[in-house]
């Protein structure tokens, strides 16, 4: 069983790779996470995007959000470039949501069959 | 609909957030002997006053501008009632709000708990500065997990960062199934 011992280790790690970071991170990643996100199955979107995140380190931060207002779309995922572009991803799921990674996030191609035109 | 009282205590959490919270409890107590099984929330954000205590119980209440319903209080008391049991929602404005459900253990309409451990850490990542205790109980073994002990151990490392978040999502998970199992074997 893990125990907070543990998390010394994994923070000495963490404190390496963080000082690595320089500037800004290119993107940022929001997740709807209101009531409506929720119930849609955000949940689980926004822990692919955590693990993923903690695997590959992405040159991106995951926030949530509150309602974005179109609920029948949930669950809904923004991706931010760094001009302040915005990028809305609807009907995620975990899958979805690693392959914005990857290709969005990563590679910086969007990904349209996802997005809302 | 709400698969699990995981993801009503995450949507709740979100309200308490939204309220300014700076602290949250959140409580699980499973206890099968007494059949009886209880999670709340504690919070010291803006509070309500009574007359928005009952609005917020109507799902055609919400202070929100992006949508003309609030549905998150109106679920948690869909769910007791689904399994006759009793809901409480106290707040004081100014000082915070109590909100909580208490329902028989072997309800076949009851859900699942859920993962809580997930729900810890998607609170953590939502609001990295908030003081958060998770109190959980199973029979009378208790698991605690206090987010200042977390911080810590942490340094100057933010508590938001993926693995530190996995990291905590598996350490309340272990904990929490061995604490389960232990008590059945009981
Ligand atoms: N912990 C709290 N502290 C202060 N006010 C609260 C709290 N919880 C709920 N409220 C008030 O009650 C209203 C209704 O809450 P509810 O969770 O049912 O809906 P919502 O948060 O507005 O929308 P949704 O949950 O559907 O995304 C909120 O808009 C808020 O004004
Ligand atoms: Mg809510």
């Amino acid at each position: 069983m893990k125990t907070l011992q543990d998390l010394q280790k994994l923070r000495d790690e963490a404190k390496k790779r963080v000082s690595m970071r320089e500037g800004d991170v290119r993107y940022r990643v929001l997740v709807g996470m209101a009531t409506c996100g929720i119930a849609a199955g955000a949940r689980p979107v926004l822990n692919a995007l955590v693990e993923a995140c903690a695997k590959e380190h992405y040159d991106c931060t995951v926030t949530q959000t509150g309602c974005i207002g179109m609920c029948t779309y949930e669950p809904i995922v923004e991706v931010l470039d760094q001009d302040g572009k915005k990028t809305t991803y609807i009907h995620v799921d975990a899958k979805k949501a690693v392959e914005i990674l990857e290709s969005h996030v990563k590679n910086g191609i969007l990904l349209e069959a996802y997005s809302l035109q | 609909m709400m698969q699990d009282f995981a993801m009503h205590l995450l949507d709740l959490a979100h309200n308490s957030i939204s309220a300014k919270a700076t602290t949250l409890l959140i409580k699980v107590h499973e206890s099968p002997s007494n059949d009886r099984f209880e999670i709340s929330l504690t919070d010291d954000g803006c509070g309500m006053d009574e007359e928005t205590v009952k609005k917020a119980r109507n799902p055609f209440y919400t202070s929100r501008t992006t949508r003309r319903v609030g549905l998150g209080i109106p679920l948690l008391e869909g769910t007791t009632k689904q399994c006759a049991g009793k809901f409480h929602l106290k707040s004081t404005p100014g000082k915070g709000t109590t909100i909580g459900s208490i329902v028989p253990y072997d309800c076949i309409d009851r859900p699942p708990l859920g993962d809580v451990g997930q729900c810890v850490a998607m609170i953590l990542q939502a609001s990295p500065t908030l003081h958060l205790t998770l109190d959980y109980a199973y029979e009378s073994e208790k698991f605690r997990l206090d987010s200042d002990e977390i911080k810590a151990t942490l340094g100057d490392v933010s508590i938001d960062e993926p693995e530190i978040l996995l990291f905590i999502q598996s350490y309340v998970q272990e904990h929490i199934k061995a604490l389960q199992h232990g008590g059945k074997s009981q």
